[in-house]
């Protein structure tokens, strides 16, 4: 780095032609450009070079005012890019407890994607491919979020603000504060009130036909690792559980205010401790951990819950836990059926 | 016929604690300390138990809370991490003693690559993602790695000697650990399902995968226990042991397939676990001296001991949640082998 640094240094004017010949071709791309961007005016929908300001996690970031060529670097935030119907060119398609599709997309946006043509960014292999977000050729680039995505896009920062605008964005747990804070990033605010609209209305037509069941209830789920993790009562799920009717039992009270896993909607509880936390009168299980309902109603710990025991236990899809906006509208239907 | 004596220096620079008749008195110290770790797993966990609790729990059952943790989840971790402690220590001895090196333990022969390979192969070929479901994986993994170590070792013209068997235990193990890290890296969802696998665990075993693996730890153990004259033999050297009447090779193959049946069932029940086959060898040696006819049967004692301490002190450090007992091991058994190693109790093998 020193040698490199100081022979910069010492060759300075040697290197200052070919600099301001290239800033001066750059300068000259970039008038052709905004000419053909027509007017540049933000109701345009042109790229243009209309740029505002937003906050990421590292802080403000001048984003295009109408992206047209976005990379999201993050399968959970994806969802609510096509949502907002913003133009997304590449996704990566991962989202937790989600098996794709032949696409390779999660089936909840798989057929946006296909119709967008987004390009699915590579998932295999432990970095993430700075050459294909590259070659995507994004006007803005979205990372950040729940899980090891956002740790992947995080490291690459560097990398990538050279490509685009970089937005970063933090671990949202609940699905309202990452459809705004998207929308606000593409500038797509405007519709926000609408979709929340929509929610409403359906969890207010869910809820007028549903039975619910002897409440509280407990949030349950099973790591791959066999451990037993319960839900916090404010995380997203029991959210829309509440939103519904149903009452999130005080698990935190009962498990002595543990200390809670990632981004805190949940917290591993002891096989022995089970029985004291998880004692709610129904309970809802989420399959994250590959096991499903019925296997878990096999294991006699789980069995012998007031929950499993009196048959009050239902599953929801993985989707349910960390939703986006469609995950979650998808949860408002699972209840609907479940607990007619 | 005759057995072994020990090597001398090994007396002059640190004797056991327990020689000649009084290794009787060694083995039942440790047999006492092995009955109170086994109450102390019974009684110590998330929930707290009373001692009159662990013991109605086995008099008069009425499906309390309590007795549902004594005997439905700690019952069965406590006789797993019998088994696999004596097995990975029983295991460690044998191949210490074949190899004649004390830094060796199952893994020279491949064991944990090999049934990690099988493991992470199950996964991603055949989306097998149950604790279960990958034992007979390992178990077959570890087999296969072993015969494969073995046959490498054993051919070539300096055969099946202590450092081809080292060598060719590397080799395979460096080989089985990239494939391994290709398969987990190519698909985040096997990654995902074997970083869990990877650490080991007592805890979500049931008592059918014992029994699963019981016909391997059983001939395993039989194995090495009645290798330990032979053993004794080795220690001195391939030529004296010759001299002594023993046959080396087939001496070796035994104590290979002791070393198979009893980490390879291990392996397959509670997933790698380290440390035991490397410590335990060498306590056992502090507590009895050298002779592997006694070693052995100490050092089955003292695996179950270490095992079962580390699982408890798992089960409280991180109270509502537990830690892995392989996480524990690695934690807690690289003091106790450095503390080993600074009372000069490693034997020069």
């Amino acid at each position: 780095m020193g040698p490199v640094g100081s022979a910069v240094g010492r060759d300075a004017a040697a290197v200052r032609r070919p600099t301001l010949r290239a800033l001066l071709a750059g300068l000259a791309a970039l008038l052709v450009l905004a000419g053909c961007g027509g007017g540049g005016e933000s109701g345009g929908g042109g790229g243009g070079g209309a740029t505002r300001t937003v906050e990421s996690e590292r802080g403000p970031v001048q984003v295009p005012v109408a992206p047209q060529r976005i990379a999201v670097l993050s399968g959970g935030l994806a969802g609510d890019l096509f949502t907002l119907q913003a133009p997304v060119v590449a996704a990566d398609p991962r989202v937790l407890g989600v098996k794709n599709d032949a696409s390779g997309f999660p089936p909840s946006w798989s057929g946006q994607a296909q119709q967008q043509g987004t390009q699915r960014l590579a998932s295999e292999g432990a970095g993430l491919s700075i050459e294909q977000v590259a070659a995507a050729r994004p006007d803005l680039i979205i990372g950040g979020g729940q899980g090891f995505t956002a740790a992947q896009a995080a490291n690459a920062y560097p990398q990538l603000q050279q490509i685009a605008p970089t937005v970063l964005l933090p671990a949202f747990t609940q699905w309202q504060d990452q459809l705004t804070r998207i929308a606000d990033v593409v500038g797509r605010s405007d519709r926000v009130p609408g979709l929340m609209q929509a929610y409403q209305d359906r969890a207010a037509q869910v809820r007028g036909a549903l039975r619910v069941p002897p409440q509280p209830t407990v949030f349950l789920y099973k790591a791959r690792d066999g451990k037993s993790y319960v839900i916090t009562p404010t995380a997203a799920l029991p959210a829309i559980a509440r939103d519904l009717g149903f009452t999130p039992d005080d698990v935190l009270t009962k498990a002595n205010n543990p200390p809670l896993f990632g981004t805190g909607d949940s917290f591993e509880v002891s096989p022995e401790l089970l029985p004291r936390v998880a004692d709610a009168p129904t309970a809802v299980y989420v399959p994250i951990g590959t096991q499903p309902l019925a296997e878990i109603q096999a294991d006699p710990v789980y069995a012998r819950l007031p929950a499993f025991s009196s048959g009050q236990v239902d599953e929801v899809p993985s989707t349910s836990f960390r939703p986006d906006y469609q995950g979650a509208m998808s949860t408002l239907d699972t209840f609907a059926t479940q607990f007619r | 016929m005759t057995a072994a004596t020990a090597p001398s220096e090994e007396d002059r620079r640190s004797p056991p604690l327990f020689t000649g008749p009084a290794r009787v008195a060694g083995l039942v110290v440790a047999a006492v300390l092995l009955v109170v770790a086994v109450l102390l797993s019974l009684a110590v966990g998330a929930l707290p138990v009373s001692p009159l609790q662990v013991v109605t729990a086995f008099t008069d059952y009425s499906g309390t809370d309590a007795h549902v943790a004594v005997r439905e989840l700690r019952l069965p971790r406590t006789l797993i991490g019998i088994a696999v402690g004596a097995a990975l220590a029983a295991a460690g001895t044998v191949i210490q003693g074949v190899t004649r090196n004390p830094l060796a333990d199952p893994g020279i022969l491949g064991i944990e690559a090999g049934a990690a390979f099988a493991v992470v192969t199950a996964i991603y070929v055949l989306g097998i993602s149950t604790v279960g479901g990958y034992s007979w994986f390992a178990l077959a993994g570890a087999a296969v790695a072993a015969v494969v170590v073995y046959a490498l070792g054993a051919s070539g013209r300096a055969a099946s000697s202590p450092v081809t068997l080292a060598l060719a235990g590397a080799a395979v193990a460096a080989l089985l650990i990239a494939l391994t890290s290709a398969l987990a890296l190519l698909d985040s969802g096997t990654l995902d399902a074997f970083r869990f696998w990877v650490v080991g665990s007592l805890a979500g075993r049931d008592l059918a995968m014992l029994a699963g693996a019981a016909p391997f730890l059983g001939v395993g153990l039989l194995f090495a226990l009645a290798s330990g004259r032979a053993l004794n033999a080795l220690a001195l050297g391939e030529d004296v042991a010759r001299s002594l009447g023993q046959r080396v090779a087939l001496n070796r193959v035994l104590a290979a397939l002791a070393v198979v049946g009893c980490a390879g069932g291990a392996v397959a029940i509670a997933g790698p676990i380290g440390f035991v086959g490397l410590v335990v060898p060498h306590a056992a040696r502090a507590l009895v001296g050298p002779d592997y006819r006694w070693l052995l049967p100490s050092a089955m004692l003292l695996g179950p001991i270490l095992l079962l301490v580390a699982d408890v002190l798992g089960r409280v450090l991180v109270s509502p949640g537990e830690l892995q007992v392989g996480i524990v091991m690695a934690v807690i058994g690289a003091p106790v082998f450095i503390w080993l190693v600074r009372r000069g109790r490693l034997v020069a093998l």
